[in-house]
């Protein structure tokens, strides 16, 4: 298979024999890949080492049959200031979900373009929170597993913003209850806010424990390393 | 090289077999800077003359040997043996950074010099490493990055000229 100049940002770069480098790719029309880029690190070309760097907006193309593809070309596609403290850690966090979340080769288009979006956020914006939890949403979304935040699932109607609610996988939020205890409870009221998009003080706080909750069902038992960053 | 060594140089072969063998049974880490060493401690911790109030962080031994090399740096080291990589599973306690933090409480350092590359993941590690030593009200700081010395503005890429001219210094 051979694919021209497909656009694709770097999720990670690791090192390859003595010269060449393994890039996971995140592509809209064939989703996560991986990629050797040889030669990457030989003398010559260690400038353009730096576009090959997590976060980095690349133009590819590759061939291959294997999972492992090789890269033909690759050209950056504009610059972008590095991410910085913080919200270089955001970045990471979102690579290290698409990477663990996303096999290769299961294209997300749309998923592509909230990604483009997040890390143009990452840049210029003062307000992450919201984007991250919207971001996290959507990669559920895409997987299959999308929360209805504003559906009570036990009794098919809108949620009571009075009341107390848990999300329960593959099923959706149920009232809290005591056989629910150990689950987080999120207010009514924040579910409507969210799926509103409207994030007050409390939303954030709810959005967190309960997406948390809900990507942790997904990644199964191996935490995310990244979470260990946030001090 | 082992056909050439097989046909010609069986003694030669031989030397380094040994000493491969020395090296692989008698390097290990220096319980201070994590260097390699045969020791209990390495040559540059052991160096009394050097200055033990400043710290320099590292990536790799290669690092140390380049800094060494460029003969502008007499203070202490500290090497990570690699950065933090949350993808690869690489967490701040398996580049050490438990040990550095005890040395920097205990052996009364004054400055820590982040020099971890300019790579996502080496900035990554070294903000990391500015919150987890915050703290500890001591000076740090990060090596510059720009324009290689005897370049031309012309052929250096766009990122490295951008953080040249965000950490340009005045001259007069």
């Amino acid at each position: 298979m051979r694919v021209d100049t497909q656009p694709a940002y770097v999720l990670h770069s690791r090192n390859y024999r003595d010269s060449s480098l393994i890039l996971e790719l995140w592509t809209p029309e064939y989703g996560r890949m991986a990629a050797v880029a040889r030669g990457a690190r030989s003398p010559g070309r260690r400038a353009a080492q730096v576009y090959l760097q997590a976060f980095a907006p690349l133009l590819v193309s590759w061939t291959g049959r294997s999972s492992l593809k090789t890269l033909t070309g690759r050209e950056a596609r504009g610059q972008r200031p590095p991410l910085k403290g913080e919200r270089l850690f955001s970045g990471l966090y979102i690579n290290e979900l698409l990477v663990r979340l996303f096999p290769h080769e299961d294209p997300h288009p749309e998923l592509y373009g909230r990604y483009e979006a997040l890390l143009d956020y990452l840049r210029g914006s003062d307000d992450l929170e919201p984007a991250l939890r919207e971001f996290e949403l959507q990669l559920l979304d895409e997987m299959g597993y999308g929360i209805q935040l504003a559906h009570d699932a036990e009794r098919d109607e809108l949620v009571d913003s009075e009341i107390f609610y848990c999300y329960i996988p593959e099923l959706g939020m149920v009232r809290s209850c005591e056989r629910y205890r150990q689950l987080p409870k999120i207010r009514g009221s924040s579910l409507l806010a969210m799926s509103a998009g409207v994030y007050d003080q409390e939303t954030r706080q709810s959005a967190k424990l309960l997406l948390r909750q809900a990507l942790s069902v997904q990644l199964g038992d191996k935490p995310l390393n990244s979470r260990n960053l946030f001090t | 090289m082992a056909l050439h060594l097989l046909e010609r140089d069986r003694e030669g072969g031989l030397n380094l077999a040994k000493a491969l063998d020395r090296a692989m049974e008698g390097v290990s880490h220096c319980a201070r800077c994590r260097n390699f060493t045969e020791e209990e401690l390495c040559g540059i911790c052991l160096d009394e003359r050097r200055d033990l109030t400043q710290i320099c962080v590292v990536e790799t031994p290669a690092d140390v040997a380049a800094v060494e090399h460029s003969g502008s740096y007499r203070g202490q080291y500290f090497v990570l043996m690699g950065h933090l990589s949350p993808i690869d599973g690489i967490g701040p306690e398996d580049i050490g950074l438990d040990v550095l933090q005890q040395r920097v409480r205990e052996e009364g350092i004054g400055e820590v010099i982040l020099a971890t590359n300019p790579t996502v993941e080496g900035e990554a590690t070294a903000y990391y490493l500015t919150e987890m030593l915050n703290a500890e009200g001591i000076s740090m700081s990060r090596i510059a990055h720009g324009v290689p010395l005897g370049g031309e503005l012309e052929f250096v890429d766009g990122n490295t000229l951008a953080h040249a001219f965000s950490g340009r210094r005045p001259v007069a």
